[in-house]
């Protein structure tokens, strides 16, 4: 099997239930490697417990999630870690005791099963990661003096500590300003250049049309559509449940 | 970082040496009350090691109590060397933990705290109500340390300082090592350190086992030094509540806290005990609750505080 044929991610029937609420219904998703997906939606639609269930913080209702051909719905999220899944989450949590440097250093010790090498090797790669991450210069910080998108950085060097395969980044582009949002989709396409497949949940329209290669849309825990932006934008029910007249007027 | 690690060198070998040289200047009373402050060091700096994690005891004195339990019957029944019998009072109670922490850990802070309070309290329950085998409410009897006397006092005093050595060192390397970086990102958000890698139960269990092994050790030791343990002293929630009070006092996530904390508040309260005739806790009661409402960093953070405003 070529390696582009191989399903990375792929999600079958994938089914959330809070009680009698359905959050998720038989959502299908393949995701390749080196791929970069769009998952949009109004609030509530169901893109946070998406990933949630994918990493393992919730448990499934239903279906299956295969990650490069194996199953790791019912795993804790440690593991699917050690497997290779990181993310980001929508309101930041950093480790507000450590300083920027440790943050990273956590997921450098514990984010493979076989850590990278001794303290000072763990030490030099964390600093590259936040050099990657531009917050090479603040690395002794306190997490509190941290602007918002430096707690987003954060959020990412985290991530990306634990040397994932595929990332799942939960709206580190909201409440971003237009030049630092620029910064963050020039930092995602590097990182995919680095072999890192993302999954990006995002409300900032045009950045997320720009840099994704596919966009899902879920609304009321289904997906509605599934194709490349310009397809999406155009697709009449994801304009009625999401985008807009106006979107589409102003995309002309 | 490493040059404020070095300037605390020099307090750090006057403290030691102050304290190794104790015994020649102090007479039995003060030897006693040094003793029991070494005992209270160990509790507070190993109670301390569990908050690492945002995992708060109520029920510290379960483990010094099953620590003091086990140190008396196996000495009574095998005679084996203190020394062993110590670390065993630390095994048994580190066993203990691990059994607690596997049914307790997935719970919510406040809920484990009750849960550890009610621990301690069906411990001593079931030590009274097995009379057979712990000789109930009566309490268990051991040859003294060391063959008893004053000699005998000072010996116990060297070895209560060895023990607290040894348990402020654990401490002292655990903050420094990567295990620190695990539980520190439990204490402040779990879902993230999973995220990242780490399996919370584990580590929380590991956390646990470690703060039970010292106050296990001491437990048997106080059994021994005092040649008599019965299920009231053993089980004693005062314990459990001094353990966390002194961290508290001293500075929370500190290792120099909980030490402080055990030397002023042990020798507070005696103070207090015999200037005060009348309603002494009531005066200690107050002391604490000033100092925790206006230090919330502890003695610790003031010094710290001081020594960055010179």
């Amino acid at each position: 099997m070529g390696k582009e044929k191989m399903n990375f991610l792929e999600l079958k029937e994938v089914t959330k239930f809070f009680g009698g609420l359905g959050a998720l219904r038989e959502v299908e998703l393949k995701v390749s490697p080196g791929e970069i997906i769009g998952l949009i939606g109004p609030n509530g639609s169901g893109k946070t417990t998406l990933f949630n269930v994918i990493t393992g913080l919730y448990p499934l209702t239903r279906g299956s999630i295969r990650f490069k051909e194996e199953e790791i719905a019912g795993l804790k999220p440690y593991r699917i870690c050690h497997k290779g899944i990181g993310r980001t989450f929508q309101i930041t949590k950093p480790f507000n005791r450590l300083t920027v440097l440790e943050n990273v250093m956590v997921g450098t010790f514990y984010g493979k099963e076989k850590p990278v090498g001794d303290r000072n090797q763990a030490r030099r790669f964390s600093e590259e990661v936040l050099d990657r991450v531009g917050l090479g210069l603040k690395k002794n910080h306190r997490v509190s003096d941290l602007t918002l998108e430096d707690k987003k950085r954060l959020e990412l060097g985290k991530a990306l500590s634990t040397q994932p395969e595929l990332l799942l980044l939960d709206e580190v582009m909201a409440g971003l300003n237009p030049t630092e949002i620029k910064e963050i989709v020039e930092l995602l396409r590097r990182m995919r250049a680095g072999g890192v497949t993302l999954v990006v949940v995002e409300h900032v329209m045009h950045a997320v049309m720009n840099l994704a290669d596919r966009i899902c849309v879920l609304h009321h825990g289904e997906k509605i559509a599934d194709g490349p932006p310009a397809e999406v934008s155009k697709d009449k029910r994801v304009i009625e449940s999401y985008l807009g007249e106006e979107f589409l007027l102003a995309a002309g | 970082m490493p040059n404020k690690a070095y300037a605390k060198i020099p307090g750090l070998v006057a403290l030691l040496v102050l304290l190794a040289f104790l015994p020649a200047f102090l007479g039995p009373y003060s030897m006693h009350m040094m003793i029991l402050v070494l005992i209270y060091v160990v509790i507070a700096t190993s109670w301390n090691i569990l908050v690492w994690t945002h995992q708060i005891s109520l029920g510290h004195a379960a483990f010094f109590g099953i620590g003091a339990y086990t140190g008396a019957l196996i000495y009574n029944a095998w005679r084996l060397p203190p020394y062993l019998d110590m670390l065993l009072g630390g095994i048994f109670a580190s066993l203990s933990a691990v059994v607690l922490g596997v049914i307790c850990l997935r719970m919510a802070p406040w809920a484990l705290a009750i849960a550890t309070l009610a621990f301690a309290e069906a411990m001593k329950v079931l030590v009274i109500m097995l009379p057979g085998l712990t000789e109930g409410a009566e309490g268990v009897g051991i040859p003294p340390l060391f063959g008893g006397g004053e000699a005998a006092r000072t010996k116990a005093y060297y070895l209560i300082f060895g023990i607290a050595c040894l348990s402020v060192l654990l401490a002292y390397t655990l903050k420094r090592s990567k295990l620190y970086y695990a539980f520190t990102a439990i204490h402040d958000d779990e879902d993230a350190a999973n995220m990242l890698g780490i399996n919370p139960t584990k580590y929380k269990v590991v956390a646990f086992t470690l703060s039970a092994f010292f106050v296990g050790i001491v437990g048997s030791f106080y059994a021994h030094y005092i040649a008599y343990i019965d299920p009231h002293a053993a089980f004693n929630i005062h314990i459990s509540v001094e353990a966390q009070i002194m961290p508290l006092m001293g500075g929370l996530y500190t290792v120099a806290g909980p030490v402080v904390g055990a030397f002023i508040l042990t020798l507070l309260g005696e103070y207090l005990r015999i200037t005060i005739k009348t309603g002494y806790l009531i005066v200690y009661g107050i002391i604490l609750v000033v100092v925790i409402f206006y230090l919330p960093q502890g003695l610790i953070g003031l010094a710290e505080k001081w020594v960055k405003k010179r």
